[in-house]
């Protein structure tokens, strides 16, 4: 097998999955971890319900923390965030998110496959502002206690990685089904149909965790790099794309995710996606360090 | 030092700051009770 940058992209996106969820027998036993790693947040997005979760969900933490009557927005969640976000920006998306690498299998079901209409990409913006930031520190219960919204209401990876499997397990969990477990299993029936039809439909409409690197992209030094001159305007990058993005024309989009596809497919080899290097060579179009 | 590189290095320095702050005035805490407890909301019981 020849190593390609896609097959590479693969083995470190399987090694990512299996290093945030290596507490394979808890399905059995229907438990979650509960030792001292999960301290620390994922990179990617990662129910910590899931049984074999051994780290917390950074989007998890956030609203846990913005709920809590003691804090508010959670500098240690938003920091660690902000600090993989700049160096890696959506890199992180492309190589090491678990729910993105469940997506990308999905999306192999044969099916009729589709683009997504653009704006629907920005209601993801609205979840991250209006349900991760603002509801847990803004609508409290009598306690003091914010409830996290996106979890509750939206996360299918939180129905699919934890609710799933402990509901299997739990007959005493499976008394207490009520209207909010039908609607989140209807989210997550309509996330993994909008999967098979478009390539990372969660992460293009829903993710509020991949609102955040997608931003970063603009600074991240993880980055795309578009030779100053040889583009034959063919169009191949942008039908390469999984993610709807002409890299020669957006190379800081905020949704690339840093995959490569496009610069495997570009005949003149003028694009490049890598840290920070040699710009003597290559220069970026709409960034400003050239 | 381009000026993009600048500002990735500054967000650096503010999210070590942040990830400080949060340590020191106890945010982990929250975060790991939440996560070693089985979340009801995660799971879509509330
Ligand atoms: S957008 Fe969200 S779900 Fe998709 S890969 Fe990024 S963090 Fe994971
Ligand atoms: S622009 Fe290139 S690197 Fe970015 S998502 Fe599209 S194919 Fe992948």
């Amino acid at each position: 097998m020849k190593f390609t940058r896609n097959v590479r992209r693969k083995i470190i996106q399987v090694a990512a999955f299996g290093f945030t969820n290596s507490h394979l027998g808890n399905f059995a036993a229907g438990s979650i971890y509960k030792g001292s790693w999960k301290n620390f947040c994922s990179p990617g997005l990662n129910c910590y319900s899931c049984p074999a979760a051994g780290f917390a969900c950074p989007i998890g933490a956030m609203q846990a923390v913005g709920g809590s009557p003691k804090f508010g927005i959670s500098f240690y969640a938003v920091g660690f965030v902000l600090a993989l976000g700049v160096i890696f920006g959506r890199a992180v998306c492309g190589y090491l998110c678990p729910f993105g690498l469940i997506q990308e299998l999905l999306h192999k079901v044969p099916s009729p496959k589709k683009r997504i209409p653009k704006p629907l990409t920005y209601i993801k913006y609205v979840l991250l502002a209006g349900l991760v930031l603002m509801f847990p520190v803004f609508v409290a219960d009598s306690f003091g206690y914010g409830s996290p919204a996106f979890c509750e209401y939206i996360c299918p990876a939180g129905t699919l990685e934890g609710g799933i499997p402990l509901l299997l397990t739990h007959p005493e969990l499976r008394m207490q089904l009520g209207g909010l477990f039908i609607l989140k299993a209807a989210i997550l029936v309509l996330t993994i149909v909008g999967c098979i039809v478009i390539c990372r439909f969660f992460c293009k409409v829903m993710c509020p965790l991949g609102a955040i690197y997608g931003l970063l992209n603009k600074v991240s030094f993880y980055r795309m790099h578009v030779a100053e001159t040889g583009c034959v305007s063919c169009g191949k990058c942008r039908d390469a794309c999984p993610m709807d993005i002409n890299p020669v024309a957006r190379p800081d989009s905020a949704e690339c995710i840093r995959c490569g596809k496009c610069a495997a497919a570009c005949p003149e080899h003028i694009l490049s996606v890598g840290f920070v290097n040699n710009q003597s060579k290559l220069i970026s179009h709409g960034t400003d360090n050239s | 030092m381009g000026r993009r590189t600048f500002k990735g290095i500054a967000l650096l320095a503010v999210a070590a700051g942040l990830i400080t702050a949060g340590v020191m005035r106890g945010e982990l805490i929250v975060v790991l009770f939440r996560a070693v407890h089985v979340c009801l909301e995660c799971i879509g019981l509330g």
